[in-house]
Formats: structure tokens, sequence, C-alpha cells
């Protein structure tokens, strides 16, 4: 039955176009001519869909719309395996205890528009995305031309995680011409592998070649993106020869786009997360032991398999060890193990009673918070499902997004299940957003010192080593204490049409890659 | 009737007015931090308290809500409609952007629904209590329950993955159009249909009916050139009031076929907590319901000049 759709489909579209060839032979790119030799001279569209809202091109507003799509590119770069790689810069450095940085540019740049690269340009750029809402808080003190071949950035204190801080998009080296002088972007003028051409606002955006590229010049000829919010509408699109990749579909689409001759599905894992987030200030999870147990309750691997589709993997830590270096692989995983959380539950004082767990009269009720993205509701009710199965009364409430994040901030809570990716910019300083005192923005109320001090300390120093052992017993301290309960990581699906070739997923998918992809025509 | 015109449309402020003020303070309402929701939607990650601050202190997200209300007030009025927080564009540009695929779906699905109702419903009511009628009435209540989502993905299945014959999803060219235009003509189809029905009915039941059929007319004749004109007063003000519903159902239809319009804008602007938006949205919406509502008032004068719209005949 799969087989025979798309090949009936398929009929009634090449008979509809035959009709139609004259006048839609343009717009239809390879759709029109059966026969391989015409096809070579044809110009090449490749059209993604992801559900993204590309409305706005200004690069501090919706810049990683552009990065992804490779029009716009930064000093340095995230690499497959998640580290700082070399981009407009080749090669950098820290002096002055890692507050003086200087950035070598490559000499064989040119914008969009033909203009040269040079140190004043970037320059006048990075001042600009320095400046933004997009990059505030970072304690940058100066940028500055050290000649013309080198950009100097000096910061307040020594800060580390700089270069990670320069592969995000909103630091990508833009031209001075693409402003007016209100600082209205008016045309995007970039250095990447495509040129920005043409947009709608909200639903497309399309790049062409750039010729002059100094990497090598894409295969694509013409690469819309455009928006389909809606899953199934990417897929169904997909399947119906509309798009020629469809972005961010959970697992359970990969049979479907399996059993399709025409699709390929690339699956694989992104370092993002989803967690418990402890209100470590109240009752009952301002008991760590109660906090414990209810990790303990976990089945993690089951999570996975009975509702992820085996897309997860299960998480020990807050990164994926396969991703990155700075995942602490020592880490002691919470086992499934029930009849340990009950015994911790007990020694807390939770008592079993008929009518569920109560300490000093008060019942053993919890609310569980969560939004609807990233299979989070599906994975919130088999948490409720484990945790009550040792004794945790637990309520399910989801509540959007922004909601949470207000009344978590202000209100005392239970746990919320929240999902973010650790790596969009490749710096475990990111950890300080969960378990620093003062500076995390998740909201678990977690207080400790040494947490705090590591986390300074790391800041300061350049030594790879060095950081890595402080940010393995932050890791480490967070695992004992669990103000934040790591549950699993996730798997990302990118469904293509068959015939695209040399796609290679970049797990922090702050690139698509589409100038190393090839399409041939459909026939 | 000019002075009545006056009225009216000083009464339609009056209620747009209302509209607006009611959204803004609703809007304000809802629990969701508008600083959070629109950066976490800009940057695609999560904001800084830095970040957010800094964004707060731009918008004026820290002034009093409302001073904030008659700031806005005072802009509309001089046709300024804010900028959208998430994307720094002017949400009039927005505005304009989307609004003509609305109301090509609007159009395009009220042209459905009045193609396929008023015949249905002429035939019904002629043929009362036949099979054809039974059908019809079958039929109605199908268009009416079945809901949009769930007819607009059959119609995707059908109509563009089995058939091929539309796309997807989208706007752009016609066959963009057909799909989300059935997919919301089917239930406003339905209730017109019963509703022109009921109404031929009635007016074949009337004094002068019987005095058009005693002299001999043909049935035809009777039917489309006496009855019918009178009985689409009440089917024109049912078609004007659905013109709400066809608003409402853009909403979800756009969702469905993906279709960058009003409704679309509008639900992502919830989401985001984009209020710039969301307002400007709304506003637009409730322009368009009372122009229409008043555009009904004046269709029946045409229609049965008996109606006296300025009110100073009996």
């Amino acid at each position: 039955m799969n087989e025979a759709r798309p090949l009936r489909r398929r009929t009634v579209l090449s008979v509809l176009t035959a009709a139609s060839l004259g006048g839609l032979a343009g717009c239809l790119g390879g759709a029109d001519d059966s026969a391989p030799d015409a096809s070579e001279n044809e110009s090449t569209t490749f059209r993604v869909g992801t559900q993204w809202n590309p409305d706005s091109l200004d690069p501090l507003v919706k810049g990683w719309v552009f990065r992804k799509l490779s029009v716009i590119e930064p000093l340095v770069i995230t690499d497959y395996d998640a580290s700082v790689a070399p981009g407009l810069a080749t090669d950098w450095s820290a002096t002055d205890e890692s507050r003086q940085w200087e950035f070598t540019l490559r000499d064989d740049v040119t914008f969009h528009d033909g203009t040269p690269l040079s140190a004043a340009l970037a320059v006048e750029s990075l001042r600009r995305s320095f400046a933004s809402t997009s990059l505030a808080g970072l304690p940058v003190e100066s940028v500055s031309a050290a000649d013309d071949r080198t950009v100097r950035i000096r910061t307040e204190r020594p800060f580390a995680p700089l270069p990670a801080h320069l592969t995000r998009a909103e630091t990508s080296i833009v031209s001075s011409e693409s402003y007016d002088d209100d600082g209205a972007v008016t045309e995007l003028i970039g250095t990447g592998p495509f040129r920005f051409d043409s947009w709608e606002p909200g639903e497309r955006i399309t790049a062409v070649a750039f010729e002059s590229y100094h990497g090598t010049v894409p295969s694509i000829d013409e690469l819309v993106y455009e928006r389909v919010a809606d899953e199934q509408t990417r897929l169904l699109k997909l399947e119906n020869g509309e798009l020629d990749m469809a972005r961010q579909l959970s697992t359970e689409t990969t049979p479907g786009l399996e059993a399709h001759d025409h699709l390929t599905a690339y699956e694989y894992e992104v370092p993002r997360t989803r967690y418990l987030v402890f209100d470590t200030t109240s009752t009952p999870f301002g008991d760590r032991e109660v906090r414990r147990a209810a990790m303990y309750a976990l089945d993690r691997a089951g999570i996975v398999e009975s509702v992820l589709n085996g897309g997860g993997p299960a998480a020990v830590g807050p990164y994926p060890p396969e991703l990155t270096e700075w995942a602490n692989e020592d880490l002691e995983p919470y086992a499934y193990d029930p009849e340990k959380a009950r015994e911790l539950l007990e020694a807390a004082g939770w008592k079993a009673t008929e009518s569920g767990r109560v300490r000093d009269g008060e019942p053993l009720e919890i609310e569980l918070w969560t939004y609807d993205a990233w299979s989070l509701p599906i994975v919130a009710q088999v948490v409720q499902e484990q945790l009550s199965a040792v004794g945790f009364d637990v309520s399910l409430r989801q509540l959007a997004y922004s909601t949470i994040r207000e009344r978590a901030n202000r209100d005392s809570f239970d746990a919320v299940l929240w999902s973010n990716s650790l790596l969009w910019y490749p710096d475990p300083d990111r950890l300080a957003d969960f378990v620093h005192s003062t500076e995390a923005t998740m909201f678990s109320g977690y207080e400790n010192e040494r947490v705090d001090r590591l986390l300074e300390a790391a800041r300061t120093t350049t030594h790879r080593a060095e950081r890595k052992r402080r940010y393995d017993e932050v890791q480490a301290i967070a695992q004992r204490d669990v103000p934040i309960g790591w549950v699993t990581h996730v798997t990302n699906v990118v469904g293509t049409s068959a015939d695209v070739e040399g796609y290679r997923p970049l797990p922090t998918e702050t690139c698509y890659h589409l100038e190393d992809v090839t399409h041939q025509s459909r026939a | 009737m000019s002075r009545h015109l006056l009225r009216r449309v000083g009464g339609a402020v009056l209620v747009l007015f209302g509209v607006s003020a009611l959204t803004y303070g609703f809007v304000f309402l809802t629990p969701g931090d508008p600083a959070v929701a629109a950066l976490s939607q800009q940057l695609g990650h999560q904001p800084s308290a830095a970040a957010v601050e800094q964004f707060r202190a731009t918008h004026g997200l820290n002034r009093p809500l409302p001073v904030r209300y008659a700031d806005w007030l005072s802009e509309v009025a001089r046709g300024d409609f804010g900028t959208s927080y998430q994307s720094g564009r002017p949400v009039r540009s927005m505005l304009v952007q989307r609004l003509p695929n609305t109301v090509e779906l609007a159009v395009a699905s009220t042209v459905v629904a009045v193609a396929v109702a008023v015949p249905a419903g002429v035939t019904s009511a002629v043929r009362a209590g036949g099979y054809v009628d039974d059908l019809t009435r079958v039929a109605s209540l199908v268009g009416v329950s079945m809901p949009n989502f769930w007819l607009g993905y059959l119609l995707i299945i059908g109509g563009a993955l089995q058939l091929g014959l539309f796309p997807v999803s989208g706007a752009g060219d016609i066959s963009h159009l057909v799909l989300p235009a059935v997919t919301l003509g089917s239930g406003m189809a339905g209730v017109i249909a019963r509703l022109v029905r009921t109404s031929i009915l009635d007016t074949l039941g009337t004094e002068y009916v019987r005095t058009a059929r005693s002299k001999g007319l043909h049935e035809r004749v009777v039917v489309y050139k006496h009855a019918f004109r009178n009985a689409l007063v009440p089917v024109v003000t049912v078609i004007g009031l659905q013109f709400g519903y066809v608003l409402n159902g853009a909403v979800v239809v756009e969702a469905v076929f993906q279709r960058p319009g009003l409704g679309t804008l509008l639900v992502d602007a919830v989401f985001a907590r984009d209020y710039p938006v969301v307002q400007g949205v709304t506003l637009l919406v409730g322009v368009a319901f009372v122009s229409v509502n008043l555009l009904v008032d004046l269709t029946y004068r045409y229609l049965d000049p008996r109606i006296d719209i300025g009110g100073t005949r009996p």
C-alpha cells in the first residue's frame, strides 16, 4: 500500500506537469523533464521546511535563521564535535589573563556585494552586535582593529567562554551597507556561501549560491527556506514533493519516512536535554533525599522505549558524552530502583498509609508543570505514572512556556519538566544557567558555594584540562544534590527526498551546511 | 439616511474602542511574561536575565498598564500600530502583508458557501419532504458538524496527496485557495442552506405567492422571481453574521493549511505574547466585522425597500 500511493500520485503529477509544461517550466525547477541529459543545465532549487518563523532580516533579531542557511558567518563556528572551530577567523589567542583576545581574519573573504572583508568592517559589525539585547550581559569592554587583519576584543574580566559566544549567529559579520542610518536592515549582506535574495516576511526566504565564496561554491543554485509550522504538514509536503527537506520531525515519523522509497530519514542525537527542575526551597523537594527518591523512581530507558520511539537516549548528566568532551563520563547514574525510592521516602519521613504517603499529616502531593514542545507532555505523563508508583500524588499541568518561567521565578512550585539546548554556544559555562546560586535562569533556587566558586574559576582560564576538571566537579555535585534531574536527551529527525546527497547533520543545529549538499533533479 | 449612517459609524467606533480596551486588558491579564516569551521566540533559546531587562526597558514594559494603553491608543489614532516585539517590524506592514490572504480566503469560502447553499436550499424547499430535501438536510448537518481541522486534513489527504491536484499548504495562486475555501465554506454552506430552505418555505406560504401562482405564472418564476428575493433578507443577515464565523474559522483553517494570513499571525502572536501584533489583528478584525454588519444593514433596503433603516417611517 505504501508503495502504491506515491506511484499513483507521481503519475498524476507528471501527467499534469506535462500538460502545463510550457508556462510552468521555469517555476517547477527540476520537475518538468524526465530526460536526464536535459536536467544537467537546469538550475536547482532546494526547499527546506521548518517550524520557525523568518520574520526579521536583522541578524541581531533572527540571525540564527540566516546562520543556519549559511548566508552569514561569524568569526568562529561550531564544529561537528561541538568544539569551537575557525570561521572567518583562522586562529585566535588570549593574553592578559584571558582578557585580551585577538582574532586573525582570513584574507580571501568578500562580502556579497563584492567588498573585501577587513578588520575595520568586522569591528564595526561586532560593535553593533555587542550593543544588542541578544548579547546583553556579555562582559565585552571594547572591540578594535589591531591591524588590517586582526580584531581585538577586550573583556571586563577574564572570560574564557568568549570564543564560544562568538559562534552565536548574532555575532556574524555583516556589511554596514546592510543597514540604513536608523540602524534598520534594508538588505542583508554577509559573507556566506549563499547570498540573500528575497523574502516574504514570516513565510519564506530565498537565497542563491554566492559565486565568489571563499570556500566551495554550493552546487544548489537556489535555496528556499519556508515556514511550515505544523510537523504533520511538513511531512505531507515532503511526501508530496513540495519540500526537499523537512526539519525538526519527531522520532515517531521515522518509520513513515523509511516506508517511502523516495524519502530518506536522518536521525541524530542533539545536545538538547529534557530535565526536571525541582524547587529546592519548598516542601517536598527542598529535601535532597526526596529529590533523589524521585530520580530512582524514574525508568528513563523505559521512557525512551515506551513513548519516544527509541529516540532519546536516557540522560545520565546534562551532556550526551557522544557529542561533547565536556560531559563528565564518570557521573553516577540514578538507576531505575523503585524500591530504593520508597526507602528514601520512608527515611525522609514520608510514611506510606492507605491513602498515600503522609508526613506530619501532610500528604505527599506535588504538581508537575510542563509545556508543549519536544514531546514533553507525553514524557510528563510517564513521569507522573512512575512517581505515583512510589507514593507521590502527582497532578500534571500543562502551561505556556513563559507562564511557567514567570510563576516558577516568582512563587514556589514543586517540579517542572523542561527542555533546553545545552550547547547553543559550545561552552560548559552554560551550566551557570542551571546551578549557579545567583546567575541561574532555571529556577530551582539551588545554592552551593563550592559550585559557584568552581563555575566562576572555570571562566577565568583558557586552560582546557583545568576547565574540564572544574566542570566535571560541578556536574558531579549537581548529580548528588539533584536540583535538576536529567531525564533524556533529544533525537532529532530530518526527512529529505532520496536524491539529496552529501547531507551531514550538525548536532548543534547551528548551521544546516546545505552548501555541501547535492540535489539531483526530480525525474 | 446619512444621519443614520453617521450614527452607525459613531457606534462602530465606540464598539471598536470597547474591543480594543477589553483585549488590551485581557492580553495583559494572561499569565506569561512578554519579554521572556518574545525573546525566546526571537533568539531561539532561553534569554539571559540581562537580555530580559534590556527588552523590558526598550519596549516600555515597566510602565503601568493604563499609561501603555493610552500611548497605544494615541499611536493608533495616528495610524501607527507600533512594532512587533518579536520581529521588530511595524505591525501595520505585517497586517498589510497578511490581510490579502485572509480576505481572499473569506471571500472565496463565502462564494463557495453561497454557490452551494442557495441552490441546495431552494431545491430542498421546493421539494420539501422528498428525498432531495432529506439528502440536503443530512449534507447540511454534516457540513455544520464536521470540524474544520478534520475536514481540512481529509481534503489534504484526498486532494493533495492522493490526487496530487492541489498543494498541501501555503499561499500563492488559486490552487492554494481551493482546499481551504472548501473547508471553511462547508460549515457556512450548511447553515445557509438550512436557512434558505426555511425562508423560502415561509415565503411560499404567503398571500402574494398564492396570488402569483393563481395568475398562472410558471413555478420557476414564482420561486425565483417572487419568493426568492423576499426570502433573501434573513439569508443576507446570516451571511453577514457568518462573516464573523469565517474570520474565526480562518484561524483554524489557516493553521491547518499553513496559510500566512491574519489567523496564523494572531496565533503566533498570542503564543509569543507579541501584544502589539495581537492588538493590531484584533482591531482590524473588529473593523472588518463592524463594517460588514453595516453593509448588511444597507443591503436590506435594496432587497426590501419597505425596510427603512433610518427608522423615520413606520
